[in-house]
Parts: C-alpha cells; structure tokens; sequence
C-alpha cells in the first residue's frame, strides 16, 4: 500500500523505479502539488530525461492531436516498449479547476500496462507547468519508459513552451487555411521539427501542406523539417509518421552523442536552484528570518538575500 | 506553498455505448468551476475506470449510468480496487438509479447515489468532502 | 362558412381551395364547436381585417406541409417500445395494439422500436463489457431472426417499423430487409423508417459512431439504395430531439439540424445522385419541451428554413423534397424522478404544442421514465393522453391554429433570422463536419446545457416539484424492472445461432460487404453497401460483424 499523502521518499522512489502505477501516480501528484515530498523527488530524479526520448505533440483545437497521438502510441509500442503520455490543458482562469477531456480519445490504450497517460491542468502560472512537466519527464523516465510523449493545445505562450522542452517537437495541423492557420502562424510553427497535416482523408489537406511548405520556405527553414499528411481516423501516413519522428531521434543522437537528451538550459538551473531553497525553506533558521521581516526589520527583498545566504552557509557547512 | 489546497482531482466516466452526455459534461463544468481537475473518460471495460483512476491518482470516482449496466458494472469496479490495493477510493454513481438498484449499489460500497434533478451545489459538495477526506483533509 | 373577400383567384386562398377540392373531392372539414358554430378547416388574414397570405400546404411551408392535415388524416402514435427479448417485447406490442395503440396511416399498424444501447451502437449482446446494458433500456436485435421472432404473424406491407438507434442503423435495417425477404414480402411495398444517427454531433459515444465523413457517405449509399429498391422507406431522420436534448437552445437545434442535412444534400451531390430522388425520404424527430409558444414557432420557422434552403440552395424541384415531415417527441430531459405523476402533465402539453405546431407522428413519453424503463400502466397513459388531444380537445379541427398570433408569427421569423444567421456562421467555419470535428458545436451545446442547469440550479428557471413547491415525502412508485436473465438468454441464443449457420456463406457474405464498402468509400456503386448488409443478414451475419467491417472502412468517430 501506498499513503495517499505518502512521505517515505525512498520507499515511494523504489516503487517508482520497480515501474509501479500507483507509485508513480502518486509521485506527479507530489509534484504537481509542489509537496515537500514532490521537492525531493525532483531533485532525486533531476535529468532522469536523459535515458528516455520525448516527443512535444501541439496544435491548435480541433486538430486531432489526441487521435493522433493514440493512433501513433499503437505504432510506436514496436519500437518503445513503454510509453507514457503527458496531456497538458489549461485550467479555467476563473475557478483554477480543469476539464482534462483529452483521454477519451485514447481509449485504445485505457488498460494497457505498458502505457502510462497522465492528465496535467496548467493550474494558471506561467511557467509553472513548464517545471511541473520537467519533473514529470523525468519521474516517467525514471520508471522506465522509454519515450514521453507530451500533448499541448498550441496556442498560448506557456503550452508552446511546455511542448518545447521536449526532444523532438511534432505540429499537428487541422485541413483548412482559416482562423485555425491563424492561430499556427503566431509562433508555434518556429518550433515544429515536424508538421503534420491531420485529417488527410478531409478536402483541403494537400493545400494545406503545400501552404506550409512554401511558407517554411518563405521563412528560409532548413530542410530537415518535413511536412507530412496523415489521418488518424484512416491510419493513413502514420507509419510514415512515425518513421520521420524516429529519425529526428536518431539525428538528434548523431549530432550531439552522449548528451543528445540531457536538457541543461537556464530554466532547469533555475528551477533547480529554487526547488533547493524551497526544500531550504522548511529549515529552522528561516523561522527567525521571517519573525525579522514580519516585523519590519528586514525588506522582504533583504529577507530573500539573507535565506540565500543561510542556505550557502548550510551548504558550507556540511563539506 | 504545499498542499493545504490541492485541486481535487475527480474522474467522470460513461460507458462508451451510452450516448447521454448531458449530465455528466453538466457536472465536469460544476466541479471544474467549482475548482476541481475533473477527468473524463468513457470505459469499455469497468476494469479501465480502475487502471485510468490509478493513473490520474484521483480522489473521487464517479460513474454516469443512464443506459443499463448501474449493478454489474459499479460491483466490478469494486473488485478491481479491491485487487489494485485502492479498496479506499470513493465511488459515487448518477443517473437512472431504480429502486431495485440502491441495495447492490450500496452493499458494494457506493459514497451517493445522485438521481436526475440532485441540486448541484449537494453533488459538489459531495465531490469536495469525498475527496478532502480520501486526502486526509477532512 | 364565413363568406371571404377573395383577391383573385391566383391569390394564396383560392389555390388551397383548388388543391383541397382536387385532392380531398367532395369531403367537407368543417367541424362544430359546443356552441353549434361551425368551424372551418383553416383561418387566414380573409377571416378578420388581415389580406391573403400563406396557406398551409404552399410553399415555404410555415403553416404545415399539407393543406388539410388533421382533418384528414390523424398523427400517427409511434409510443416507444422495446426491452429485453424480442419475445419480451412482443407481449408489450400486442398489449398496446389491443389498447387502440400502435395505429399507422391509413390502418396500417405501426411499431416505434427502440434497442438497447450495445444493439443501437452496433455491438453484439457478446462483446466486452456490454453485458450490463443487454435488454435494459431496449430491445437486444442482432440477427434477422429476432425481426422473425418480433414480427411473427405480422404482415409487413401493412405494417410501419420505425427503428430508432444510433452508429448500428445501417446493419439494422439489413437484418429487417433480410428477415421480411425470407418470409416474402416485396420490398417496394415496405414502409418505416431507421432513424440512422450514425454520426456524432457531440462526440460522446467514444468512437461508436461513424466518422463525419464516413457517416455521410453511408447515409447517401442507403438513400439511393433505398430510393430505387425501398421507395417507401423514409432513410434519415435528423434529430432535432437529441440535440435539445443534449442541451442545445431551440435554434442551436434548428440550426444544426439543418446544417446535418446541408452536409447530406452535398455528400448526395457530390456523388451524383438527385436529390430529388432521394430528399423526400428525409425528415425530422424534434423536440417538445419547456417553452409551450416557442416549440410552435420553431417546428413553423423549420419548415420554412427547410423548404428554402432545398429549393433556393439546393434547387430542388418536388414538393415532397421540400416539405419536412415531423416525427414529434415529448422531452424526456424534463422528465422528474420528484414527483413523477407531475410528467403527465408536463408531456399532455408537450404534446399539445406539438399537435398545434402540425407533426405527422408523435411520442409522449411515459410519466415514470426518469425512473426507469416504463411500466405498461404509464405507457398506456401516454396513449391516452394523446387519444384525450385527439378525441377530445377539438385542438385537430383546424390547420395551423396559432398562424397569425402576432406572438407565434414573430417568434417564427425571429428563430428563423436566428437560425439563418448560426448556418451562415457554419459555413464560414468550413461546414458542419469541421464545426463538429474542432469540437465547436460540442462547446456551444455544453455551454447551453451548463446555463440551463444553472438556471435551475438559481431559481430562475422553474421546475415545479425539484426547485419549487417540493415535499418531502418519499413516494413509492412502481419501477419496471428488465428481466436480469436477459443478458445471458440473449448470449445464449447467439451462441446457438453462430454453432448453427452456415459458415462458409456467411464468411463470404461479410467479405463481399467489405468489398462493396471499399468501393462506396471510394465513391463507386454507391448503394452496394445497403444490398451486401441485406445479403450478409440473410447469410445470417450478425449485426455485430457487419458493423466491424463498416467501422474498419468507414472510420469511427475519434
């Protein structure tokens, strides 16, 4: 058995690592809810990324992102034995609640061990969920599996950048040059290494991928970014699909072996380094430092210095 | 900074041969303004509810019945907690609800029972308090 | 009758007058009241200060497709029935013919099937996870046989079958086909109706409806079939209803409604076939529900949008292509599990609001459904109800009764403005498939059904019994409860049908509906599709099986 608010750290992580559903639920949950327990379990399988791929899947509505994904998730099981899926939507600004709707599309895989689906609500702060993804990433990695695949609606800032921490990043694009191209123009074409037009089977397909070949062209894109057509609904181009993905993994590989997957950006430094102080914050010491600037006695800006500074001793101090 | 408040996260789920979505899209939206991450799934087997239940790590599993199954299928997934070792999570059912129906429902261990025309404010408050004491909150 | 200053004789009333005295011959309807006055069969602007204008039966239709409607000839009540076996329903259907019930045109017997929700997906009593559902709110049909065991005795060329059900439509009409060519029955003698709601305005059946386009493509291979083959079948019926129903406001549902059969006129086009061939066969299943004016208006403003946009978009030449034919339905969405005895009530003026807007076939629900299937006292109750409207009430006396209401014929042109206006934004976002594929009309209808909840839920809405004038007493009502040995009587059976056909016939029954469905899929043959699911049936293929290979063709909703 499992706590529902389980605090064992080691025992939680033996059982992530042994692949355990439960175990690994109840990790992104601690994560997510940036737990005590969650911080420590970030640090403990930080850049555990690196032993798996991660595919960024985004799009605007209506593209048939989560069809798509789970028509891919049945080919990419011959290649990846273990996949787990992470689908990002965003909360209601309003309430901070979510409708997570984007499993009922992959209902193929709602009982197979060896696909592991998680629903993420972005829970509002920008960049927030970027970080909550990192962790996760590597929580799944760390139990095993051996490709992550990350769904996001493209059309705000932070789902863009959630999709663009991920390895390889695929643009799933409805038929159609209305509003919905729109929506792909403002930015989330610049990330793609792969569009796909989805819904090949519906008029207005082929245009549209000649559309986005001449405007990559336009654009001066190199050419290892390929346009390709597919339909979730016919099975048609998947394969296809699938194939280019894995290419794009294995160049990846080629171009920078050894350190193909390991992300070391600024960001993560930073999240890094905040998830220390926070993991710091539980410390004694921190306890009179906020008696001081609740008083008045300190700004809440010489406050901060000061945690870092205790935090820098405490490091010091333990050499 | 850590969870006094998390989000209740709650999964709704139909079976995939019942069309009748009205009640159980009328609720996700209840509870998501009511701040809850809701889940939606529709099941073929009751044995999914489990497996994606786990998976998702909710609190509170509620199961929309307005075409048959309300019995075989609330027992199943019963069964199915008891051998994932969640036997804890609570299980809420809605929908048509006959009378014949209440006492195999309740003997397997069903939270509430929510018949057409339930106040939405008592089926979130429902959803809330399950899912608060399922956490250790209550 | 009030002697009326006529324009001339090209003006609206004088053609009416000519077309009831060529169709109807010497027939008088003029009706009396209690007060000895006689009534006429219609009113119009003549009868007071007003001048000439539409009548019923011209063009666009507002005020009814014919120009004498009940006078002649009555609705037809089309209860709802079916559960458990086809043996089980079958002591409900004889219980309801020996009430008065169950009266087609013209003395014809008319049935108004409903299935369980495994059979009206298309799925087999045997498949996973179904097993629950099996006869629990309908009938359990998956082989030709059952039509045998249904329909044993009856003579199908008197008699009406319509067949609701979803994503199984197309295999279900094969195993009716199949059943009525074993026992003889010519098929151009044939009459009824399959609703075929084969594909997902919403997308909540998870995957067991056709595709959009598939489900097009399929609608247009059973209407020519049928148009050459079945020329009394009535192929389609758009449902409004259901789309009310799922909590859409009355000109969403129009609306959308219309934009269905936009898509289909143009999938028909597209693959050649006349739409006047095939367009008659088409009509409506709509709704009744909480706005007694407002029902009227829009089942008028339906009929107008319908007839324009047939002719004037779609230049459609028969009047029978223009005229909608209304299978009315009272609204079970308001039916409340409190108080129960309140839903008579409720579906009395459901239905009154459908006999005054001028429908062609009605279902009025039973009280107690919002408690479970319903119980032969309430389904008979329902009967009565409409037998009460019919006999009683003088409300069929007269055509169009509510036309020039200032309030009705202003609630008419509104919905019909509105309606226009939500088709034209349809058409900007690319058609209906691609509204339904981004997931658009989804949302409008969640958000309408979250604000009618809402209402409700504040008290701005009433419902009388729920939210107001509430007791607290438990009353204890009977519930009818399915047989539980339906389940495993009904595997039995297809167990025992499979040991006992013929296999090899079968197997290449099922693979000449493979091919047939890969050529309409590729826009040959079309209506091959409809003549291998009536081989495949007769073959004994189940419906199940037949329903593997269109969705491995066709595509399902994803």
């Amino acid at each position: 058995m499992i706590a529902v608010r389980e605090t064992d750290l080691a025992g939680l992580l033996d059982r992530v690592r042994s692949g355990d559903s439960l175990a690994i639920a109840r990790a992104i949950t601690a994560i997510e809810n940036a737990t005590p327990l969650g911080a420590d379990l970030r640090l403990a399988v930080r850049g555990a990324s690196g032993l798996c791929q991660t595919l960024g899947v985004t799009g605007p509505p209506g593209a048939g992102k989560s069809s798509l994904v789970s028509a891919l998730i049945s080919i990419l099981l011959e290649q990846y034995p273990r996949i787990g899926v992470l689908t990002v939507d965003p909360s209601s600004p309003v309430s901070g609640g979510a409708v997570l709707g984007d499993r009922v599309r992959m209902a193929a895989h709602s009982r197979d061990p060896n696909v592991f689906i998680r629903s993420l609500a972005a829970r509002g702060h920008l960049g927030g969920v970027t970080r909550t993804t990192r962790g996760v990433i590597d929580i799944l990695a760390a139990a095993g599996f051996d490709l992550v695949i990350v769904e996001t609606v493209g059309t705000g800032q932070s789902e863009v950048a959630v999709a663009g921490i991920t390895d390889v990043k695929l643009v799933v694009c409805p038929p159609g040059l209305g509003d919905d191209m729109q929506a792909i123009k403002a930015g989330v074409l610049e990330i793609a290494d792969l569009l796909v037009v989805n819904k090949a089977d519906l008029p207005d397909a082929g245009r549209t991928a000649g559309y986005l070949k001449a405007m990559l062209y336009h654009r001066g894109h190199d050419e290892t970014r390929a346009v390709l057509l597919a339909s979730a609904t016919t099975g048609d181009g998947l394969k296809e699909l699938a194939e280019a993905v894995d290419a794009r993994f294995a160049a990846l590989g080629a171009a920078n072996p050894g350190e193909a997957h390991l992300i070391v950006t600024r960001d993560v430094l930073a999240d890094d380094a905040a998830d220390l102080i926070r993991a710091f914050i539980r410390h004694a010491d921190i306890d009179r430092l906020c008696g001081t600037v609740g008083r008045g006695e300190l700004t809440h800006r010489e406050g901060a210095i000061a945690a870092v500074n205790l935090f820098v001793d405490s490091q010091g101090s333990k050499e | 900074m850590p969870d006094t408040s998390p989000q209740p996260r709650i999964l709704l789920t139909k079976s995939f041969i019942d069309s009748h979505d009205r009640a159980i899209a009328t609720i996700a939206l209840a509870l998501r303004d009511a701040a809850m991450e809701v889940v939606l799934i529709d099941y073929e087997q009751p044995e999914d509810v489990v497996n994606v239940a786990l998976q998702e790590d909710v609190d509170v599993i509620g199961v929309s019945f307005m075409s048959g199954g309300q019995v075989e299928t609330t027992q199943k997934i019963f069964a199915e907690l008891q051998r994932r070792e969640v036997a804890g999570l609570p299980v809420v059912v809605g929908g048509t609800i006959r009378p014949f129906d209440v006492p195999p429902l309740e003997a397997a261990g069903v939270k509430a029972i929510f018949r057409g025309g339930a106040p939405m404010a008592d089926v979130v408050e429902s959803f809330r308090s399950l899912s608060r004491a399922y956490r250790g909150l209550a | 009758m009030a002697t009326k200053s006529i324009e001339a004789d090209t003006g609206p009333y004088a053609k009416w007058q000519r077309v009831v005295a060529d169709r109807y011959t010497d027939r008088s309807f003029v009706a009396r009241n209690r007060s000895g006055v006689e009534v006429d069969p219609v009113y119009s602007g003549l009868d007071r200060d007003g001048g000439e204008a539409e009548m019923p039966g011209q063009y666009p239709y507002t005020r009814g497709i014919y120009p004498i409607h009940y006078q002649y000839q009555p609705w037809m009540d089309l209860q709802i029935i079916g559960f458990g076996l086809p043996s089980q329903t079958r002591e409900r259907m004889d219980l309801l013919l020996q009430e008065g019930g169950s009266k087609g045109y013209f003395g014809r017997e008319a049935y108004n099937f409903i299935f369980d929700m495994p059979t009206s997906m298309g799925y087999d009593p045997d498949y996973p996870g179904v097993r629950g559902s099996i006869g629990d709110c309908g009938i359990s049909v998956c082989k030709a046989r059952d039509y045998e065991v249904l329909l044993d005795g009856k003579d199908l060329e008197k008699t009406t079958v319509s067949m609701v059900l979803n994503a199984g439509s197309p295999g279900m009409l094969g195993l009716y086909l199949a059943a009525a060519k074993r026992r003889g029955f010519a098929f151009d003698k044939l009459g009824g109706n399959v609703t075929n709601y084969i594909w997902d305005f919403f997308g909540h059946s998870g995957g067991t409806n056709f595709s959009p386009k598939g489900s097009y493509r399929l609608i247009a291979d059973i209407a020519a079939y049928c148009a050459k083959h079945v020329p009394l079948w009535n192929t389609l019926t758009i449902s409004e209803h259901n789309i009310c129903e799922a909590g859409a406001t009355n000109v969403q549902a129009v609306a959308y409604s219309i934009a269905a059969i936009i898509a289909v006129n143009e999938e028909c086009v597209k693959l050649g076939i006349a739409l006047d061939d095939v367009v008659p066969r088409f009509g409506f299943h709509v709704r009744y529900g909480e706005n007694f004016f407002e029902e009227i208006a829009k089942t008028r403003a339906l009929r107008r949008v319908y007839a324009k946009v047939n002719r004037e978009r779609f230049g459609c030449k028969k009047s029978s292509a223009l005229q909608a034919r209304i299978h009315a339905q009272t609204a079970g969405s308001l039916l409340t599990v409190q108080q129960p005895l309140n839903n008579l009530v409720r579906n009395a003026y459901g239905a009154l609001s459908a006999i005054l807007s001028g429908v062609n076939g009605m279902t009025i629900n039973a009280y107690d459904e919002a408690l479970g299937l319903p119980t032969e006292e309430a389904v008979t109750l329902s009967l009565r109800t409409s037998q009460i409207i019919a006999e009683e009430t003088g409300a069929v006396h007269v055509s169009d009764p509510m036309g020039g209401s200032y309030y009705v014929e202003a609630l008419t042109d509104d919905i019909e403005r509105k309606v226009f206006e939500i088709i034209a934004d349809i058409d900007d976002r690319g058609g209906l498939v691609a509204c339904i594929e981004s997931g658009w009309i989804k949302q409008q209808v969640s958000a309408a059904a979250y604000n009618w909840r809402q209402e409700v839920e504040s008290g701005a809405r009433t419902m009388v019994g729920v939210n107001k004038y509430v007791t607290d007493e438990p009353e204890q009502f009977k519930v009818f409860q399915p047989d539980p040995e339906a389940a495993r009587l009904a595997i039995e059976d297809l167990e025992r049908h499979r040991r006992e056909r013929d296999d090899v016939r079968c197997t290449a029954a099922l693979a000449a509906l493979r091919h047939a469905a890969e050529r309409v899929r590729d826009g040959h043959d079309i209506g091959s599709v409809m003549a291998s699911l009536v081989e495949a049936a007769d073959a004994d293929a189940t419906l199940g099986e037949m329903q593997a290979v269109l969705h491995d063709v066709f595509g399902r909703n994803k």
